[in-house]
């Protein structure tokens, strides 16, 4: 399937990045053609027994046991803006009501369950 | 001067038939040491951003390595729920951008997930159900932002970020408020016994999302479906049960507004407001979320051979449905009784301890939640209350033997235990609430009692059983109460029978 420039702005918009219309017509022709370089990957005959994920190295975890962290000095050097004790950001809120709000509503799941195509 | 009738409804409203369908969502935190991805600990309560490392922070160049151990709680969970579990298992990217998200994806499992499909069984009034399950797998979970009435700034706190979680996803089984509250429960029971999570709504380590919508009889034996709403902010059983049935009415509602038509609408996200007992638009779908999953290139695909499924298998104990039907089998107990006393794995141990060392099993039963009463009372657990199964059941013992009253061994000596941890025979002496047995004493009580108050006995005589009330509540008022009601009983009936003047 070619990226055509309304391909790069859904991309950008996902991406958050800020793109020109002139940029997407650009961006559209440099991304088709890199994406035509990968699927040359297509063309590579494989063994028969590679059709699966094992060509990694497998099993790689890690026994249960904490370590230090860093001080929280450190961990909000690189922040762009702090209180000292938390990260600041531009307020986001989509929710009324209450004082302080512990945002405990997780974002994942639901849409993309695989579910509910019938229902 | 007659009465006009009222006009007749213009169309009279008969309320549909429906079919309500819930599948629930629900997001564990694994009880491990270490968050899933790096070393950073997990702990509750600690101040804000200081168990974070560049793992967790997302910095570049940081390398996640799993937890094996939330792999194998996971595993027991899917394992004990009887979820096909995977041969070879991966995980993805998840890509969305939120503050609380600091490497602007979450690493969870798309298509190679721990666990496919399962059950969960139920207990309504009803009797048992099974709910299908459609998955189980790992992720891991967010920060925390905390929003400010007035300002224009969000606080993050990313000590949460990258504890284990595990979401397990129920197909649409569900039919009612009361099936609901009946899963989380049943759930929650699972991950208590496995000892894999606090399993605690109200502190967030499990939490749920149910998604309903209704399948309504609609004009011709069509069938139309209401859109899929999925609501957020439910924090405790009893609050499942009102988002189902806040949702159900709404959504009739929504019907007999708009008709058929309502299965056009978008699937939508609302939120459960506690305080007002409503649910409001948090925001539609109305095009799916383009999360780009992705396979996450950082972490080798883990092969769940033998030696993972043995261990897993060992951290499965005795499971609440087993052992509710072996209480009941090898202890008499009723289904509620046994219900009652396998919900929770440290009240179904105690009981059994208990029983064991010599209480009866309905008694002891009964008992349970008083014990529990106590342990709430004090926030310890069942087995630190001062009070061991073993001095428990001489105290159920000393009941069940009339040497005390129930009543007086609850109020009395149970706490007192607790406090100074003597044993109930001591406490009972020492308080003087043994029941009285010695007979020679009762019988002369009764007798006087008999004497005192002829008309009931002449009463009891004529056939009005409940005649020996009154002469009950004197030989008891006599006694000071600690007279066994039973031997009472059983004297004055004897002395009454026995000297009965028309004999």
């Amino acid at each position: 399937m070619p990226i055509d420039r309304d391909e790069v702005l859904r991309i950008a918009a996902l991406a958050r990045l800020r793109v020109s219309p002139e940029e997407a017509e650009a961006l559209a022709g440099d991304l088709d053609r890199i994406v035509a370089h990968i699927d040359s990957l297509r063309e590579v005959e494989l063994p028969d027994d590679s059709g699966s994920l094992t060509y990694f190295d497998q099993d790689v975890h890690r026994e249960d046991r904490a370590g230090e962290s860093l001080s929280r000095d450190d961990a909000l050097k690189n922040a762009a803006e702090t209180d000292g004790e938390f990260f600041l950001v531009p307020q986001v809120v989509d929710k009324p009501g209450g004082k302080t709000r512990d945002d405990r509503a997780t974002r994942s799941g639901g849409d993309d369950a695989g579910r509910g195509g019938d229902r | 001067m007659t009465a006009t009738p009222p006009p007749p409804p213009a169309s009279t409203p008969v309320p549909p038939k429906y079919r309500v369908l819930v599948g629930i969502e629900v997001h564990l935190q694994l009880r491990t040491r270490s968050k899933m991805f790096c070393r950073c600990p997990v702990r509750f309560g600690s101040p804000p951003n200081t168990l974070t490392c560049p793992v967790c922070l997302g910095m570049p160049g940081a390398l996640p390595v799993p937890n094996r151990d939330a792999m194998l709680m996971a595993l027991a969970l899917a394992t004990a729920m009887q979820c096909e579990l995977a041969e070879l298992t991966k995980f993805d990217r998840k890509n969305y951008f939120y503050p609380d998200l600091p490497k602007g994806y979450q690493i969870s499992q798309l298509d190679r997930p721990l666990g496919s499909g399962g059950v969960i069984e139920i207990i309504t009034e009803d009797g048992v159900r099974p709910i299908r399950l459609q998955r189980l797998h790992i992720e891991e979970d967010t920060g925390k932002s905390l929003h400010e009435d007035a300002g224009n700034v969000s606080r993050v706190d990313l000590n949460r970020a990258g504890t284990p979680l595990v979401e397990v996803v129920s197909e649409p089984d569900i039919t009612s408020a009361a099936e609901a509250r009946a899963y989380l429960t049943a759930l929650r029971a699972l991950v208590r016994y496995l000892d894999i999570s606090d399993g605690n709504m109200q502190e967030g380590n499990l939490r749920c999302e149910p998604n309903i919508n209704l399948h309504i009889e609609g004009p011709g034996g069509t069938t139309i479906k209401t859109p899929i709403v999925e609501v957020k902010n439910v924090n405790s059983v009893r609050n499942v049960g009102r988002a189902v049935t806040l949702e159900v009415e709404r959504q009739l509602a929504e019907y007999a507004a708009l008709g058929p038509a309502v299965a056009d609408g978008h699937r939508s996200t609302r939120g459960y407001d506690d305080t007002h007992d409503r649910t409001f638009l948090m925001r539609r779908k109305e095009d799916a979320h383009d999360y780009r999953y992705f396979p996450e290139p950082d972490i080798p695909p883990i092969t769940i051979g033998s030696a993972w499924l043995r261990e897993a298998a060992e951290r499965v104990p005795e499971l609440p449905h087993a052992r509710r039907a072996r209480f009941v089998e090898e202890y008499g107990l009723s289904d509620y009784d046994a219900d009652q006393v396998c919900r929770e794995r440290p009240t179904a141990d105690f009981f059994e301890q208990a029983v064991k060392a010599g209480a009866g099993a309905k008694p002891a039963a009964n008992w349970m939640d008083e014990l529990n009463r106590h342990a709430n009372e004090r926030g310890a657990p069942l087995d630190q209350l001062g009070v061991g199964p073993e001095r428990f059941a001489a105290l159920v013992k000393m009941v069940e033997a009339g040497k005390i009253a129930h009543k007086a061994a609850a109020r009395e000596v149970l706490p007192r235990m607790m406090e100074t941890g003597e044993e109930p025979e001591q406490i009972v002496d020492e308080l003087g609430l043994g029941q009285i047995d010695d007979s020679a004493l009762l019988w002369s009580a009764a007798q006087d009692a008999i004497d005192q108050n002829p008309k009931a006995a002449a009463d009891f005589r004529a056939g009005k059983e409940q005649a020996l009330g009154a002469l009950m509540g004197l030989v008891m008022r006599e006694t000071g109460g600690k007279a066994n009601p039973k031997v009472v009983r059983r004297v004055l009936v004897e002395i009454l029978t026995e000297s009965d003047p028309e004999n």
